[in-house]
């Protein structure tokens, strides 16, 4: 079960902090709704910054290296097993 | 949104098993299974609820469904109507939409399972040289909103014609440009889980086959392909209901207009610019739900001979 429930984990993690269309769409990141990739997509397109969303999706990015580092193992460890 | 309807009936599945035992431990199980199965049973009618919602609001009238919750239509003054979905299936550009998300859905589905499943097998059983960290990168790849990409990449497409006016070989070079789009999103996804599939399968197979001089071609078309009809299944259902639901994508690598729009484009204009007729998208959403579902049960049985097979056994 545990590299199914690997992938699955993931995924949600991953779909999750790319979130856009729901804030995008319901608050637009009003009243404390904002989220890093409608930020980027405010930054760059509305706000014509493209260092400050540059920025944000290296700490995007930064905010997935732990599932990433979590997945390195765990593809070690399959291979190990085989 | 689909798939949360379309999920449940995979569950109960699992039953048969556990009826096929003794009388006693049919009994002891029962006890401790129904627990489980009022689990079971109430997530999934809380799964279902919004989606009953919907499919009672789209039999209600228009000032009905914007004035009293859905449930109120229960009570027994009944004033069902087809209002909706007539005026949804009368649509005169509904056909041709039909047509368009065929058009865009079958080959947005098919290339990127093509390429992933190539992909993950090199990534699973081949040795090169970084390979671990171009995994790595593409599962960073999946943290890409796509939506940050639309600019840069409808740039691209216009720059090389790939726009709806264009042709391309007597097609319209619109879908090109949408089929690599749903394609590059898909990819990454898709290879990851593919990859993970391919990974666990047993070494003694791969091994075997070797020895039988099968060279890696032969080994992922008579060996990997067949033993993962289920991974493969689930892909090609999840791509599928992605493109078909798509209504992003499409509009900016197609545009709307009537000749090229698929079946969401065509259904969200149904609705006014403010909202008018906003009743009309629960009849729309059960007419675009209609293929996606048979997809599903099209697809479904594959699950059940991967499980059945039985060849992943050590």
């Amino acid at each position: 079960m545990m590299p199914t429930i690997v992938v699955v984990g993931t995924t949600m993690v991953i779909f999750a902090l790319k979130a856009f269309d729901v804030v995008y769409v319901m608050t637009a990141g009003n009243y404390n709704t904002d989220i890093l990739a409608r930020r980027m997509y405010s930054e760059l397109y509305n706000a014509g910054n493209y260092a400050n969303a540059s920025a944000l999706a290296v700490v995007l990015l930064l905010a997935v290296v732990p599932v990433l580092i979590f997945n390195l193992r765990q593809f070690r460890a399959v291979e190990a097993r085989r | 949104m689909s798939v949360a309807t379309a999920a449940p009936p995979t569950t109960p599945s699992a039953h048969p098993q556990v009826r096929r035992t003794r009388w006693s431990e049919r009994i002891s199980a029962g006890v401790a299974g129904a627990g489980l199965q009022v689990a079971v049973l109430a997530l999934t009618l809380a799964w279902i609820v919004p989606t009953l919602g919907l499919l009672i609001n789209s039999f209600r009238t228009g000032g009905a469904f914007n004035t009293s919750g859905w449930w109120t239509a229960l009570a027994p003054p009944f004033n069902f109507t087809l209002e909706s979905y007539r005026h949804v299936l009368g649509a005169s550009d509904l056909a041709p939409s039909f047509f368009n998300s065929f058009m865009i859905t079958i080959p947005a589905t098919i290339i990127p399972t093509a390429v992933a499943a190539f992909a993950a097998y090199a990534f699973s059983w081949m040795r090169f040289w970084g390979r671990d960290w171009i995994f790595l990168a593409l599962v960073g790849l999946l943290a890409v909103p796509l939506q940050v990409t639309f600019i840069p990449l409808l740039t691209l497409a216009v720059h090389f014609g790939l726009t709806s006016g264009n042709n391309f070989f007597g097609l319209n070079a619109g879908f090109l440009a949408v089929w690599i789009a749903h394609t590059g999103y898909g990819l990454p996804f898709a290879i990851y889980l593919l990859a993970n599939f391919f990974r666990v399968l047993p070494q003694d197979l791969f091994e075997s086959a070797e020895i039988d001089g099968a060279g890696p071609v032969t080994v992922f078309f008579r060996l990997v392909l067949p033993l993962s009809v289920p991974a493969i299944a689930s892909l090609v259902i999840f791509q599928f209901l992605w493109v078909w639901n798509d209504l992003l994508v499409a509009l900016i690598y197609v545009g709307g207009t009537p000749e090229v729009a698929p079946l969401t484009v065509t259904l969200t204009n149904l609705v006014g610019s403010l909202g008018q007729h906003i009743e009309y998208l629960t009849a729309a959403a059960f007419v675009s739900m209609f293929v996606p579902l048979i997809v599903f049960f099209a697809l479904q049985r594959y699950f059940v001979r991967g499980i059945l097979a039985g060849s992943v056994k050590g």
